[in-house]
């Protein structure tokens, strides 16, 4: 089963980098095919950051006008290319929270805090040996700082932000965030 | 109390922090500049983000609306209506400036430049400007055009007024253009027309006012574009060399 998915996994990522390839020739057709294969899950990756439909869909807009101009950056060998788009993605839609401000998160959508256990075509967005190593590592860490970088990491969230959120203060966030970054890397590293 | 904030501070990592997404807006420029800038930093951040990026599974997929698809192909469209067909084509050699990687944000400042107050600055400008050898531009109410012409980066190279009664073009300068061996020209591509026509040589770093020929107020939502072409101007007829500034007409 596991080796199954595995093998469609691979074939999705084989067949996007086929895509940005024609999308880096200039090939709209193929960009389609990359926006209809990625869009949720972009979309879902700016909107948990933005907690803003029409603000994630802009950020969207441009993410996937960069993937037009950019395909030619896209290196296969770097990273798998959902990765690369998500994570343009997550630093756009980052970006773009931090210039216009956080909005109101008493209305942030309930479903957007859980976690996405139902499987989609990139539920194995990585390799199932860095998804282990992923989760023993962070398993490593104590609880506190485990949530505390998972938190960050889906929020997009400063340090100010996470501090006031866990009414902590801000020097103790850092220390419990950078400590845990050092295991973190140790442990990842291994 | 064993609290962490009780032991010395530990160090940070900015690769990480990037990575991460802790960092505030100004901390993220300047991690992205030390990127551009030192290689071992940037493989830093990418094996972060590469470390990382099992999360991104757990995050609910959610389909954006279809509309996003049009905008993306509206802005594909026109992206390619300034550079792809007719300018791409006659580009020679390596284009100094990759491609036109980035135009697209400038489709979206452009909308926030023609506040009044900018606009008022431009025409009092264009009206301080004498034309060269033509009558002077009056402020008497005739229909004006202007346009913002923005580098790929967003930047306000140009601004540009464009006078229909005396057919005339006064462009001020805000940046400046820098290549050694090429000027700048610029380029009117039209809605219905088939290809950019030129406009004229521009300077770079001084404020010109350019004769016009048949502009009329149907110019109005058409494309300006600034090209940089082999001194003397382009020797096709058509843009040859990079368009390092592009901005919508607009009436004013």
């Amino acid at each position: 089963m596991a080796d199954r998915s595995s093998g469609e996994a691979e074939d999705a990522r084989r067949h996007l980098v086929e895509c940005l390839r024609h999308v880096a020739a200039g090939d709209k057709a193929a960009l389609r095919e990359v926006y209809d294969r990625t869009q949720a899950k972009l979309f879902g990756v700016a909107l948990r950051i933005l907690n803003d439909r029409r603000e994630a869909e802009d950020v969207l807009q441009d993410v996937y006008l960069s993937v037009w101009m950019k395909a030619a950056d896209f290196d296969a060998n770097r990273a798998s290319p959902i990765t690369w788009l998500a994570t343009i993605a997550r630093n756009r839609a980052i970006d773009r929270v931090r210039q216009i401000g956080r909005r109101d998160e008493k209305d942030i959508d309930s479903a957007l805090e859980v976690a996405d256990d139902s499987p989609d075509a990139f539920a194995h967005l990585s390799a199932e040996d860095d998804r282990k190593r992923l989760d023993v590592c962070l398993d490593e860490l104590d609880e506190r700082t485990g949530n505390a970088i998972r938190t960050a990491f889906f929020s997009g969230k400063t340090y100010q932000e996470l501090a006031d959120k866990a009414e902590v203060p801000l020097g103790t966030m850092k220390s419990v965030i950078r400590r845990g970054l050092i295991k973190l890397k140790g442990c990842l590293s291994r | 109390m064993s609290d962490v904030h009780d032991q010395p501070d530990a160090q940070p990592d900015p690769a990480a922090e990037y990575a991460v997404g802790v960092l505030s807006g100004a901390e993220r420029r300047a991690a992205e500049r030390r990127m551009r800038e030192d290689g071992t930093f940037a493989a830093n951040v990418v094996w972060w983000e590469n470390r990382l990026a099992p999360l991104l599974s757990q995050v609910r997929s959610i389909d954006a609306p279809a509309v996003v698809w049009d905008r993306i192909s509206a802005d594909i469209d026109r992206i390619a209506r300034v550079n792809g067909t007719y300018l791409n084509r006659l580009q020679e050699g390596k284009p100094k400036r990759r491609g036109f990687a980035g135009v697209s944000p400038i489709w979206r400042t452009l909308a926030g430049a023609s506040s009044l107050l900018a606009v008022a600055a431009l025409v009092a400008l264009a009206i301080l400007i004498p034309p060269q050898g033509f009558g002077p531009g009056t402020p008497d109410g005739s229909p004006m055009l202007a346009a913002r012409l923005a580098s790929e980066t967003g930047e306000t190279v140009f601004t540009v007024v464009v006078d229909l009664k005396n057919q005339t073009a006064t462009l001020i300068p805000v940046d400046g253009i820098s290549d050694q061996d090429r000027v700048p020209e610029l380029w009117l591509i039209e809605e219905q027309t088939t290809g950019p026509r030129s406009l004229g040589l521009i300077q770079a770093g001084q404020p010109i006012t350019l004769p016009l020929q048949e502009v009329a107020e149907s110019a109005s939502g058409s494309t300006l574009a600034i090209s940089l072409e082999p001194q003397g101007g382009s020797p096709t007829g058509a843009p040859t060399g990079p368009v390092v500034a592009t901005g919508a007409l607009d009436r004013i």
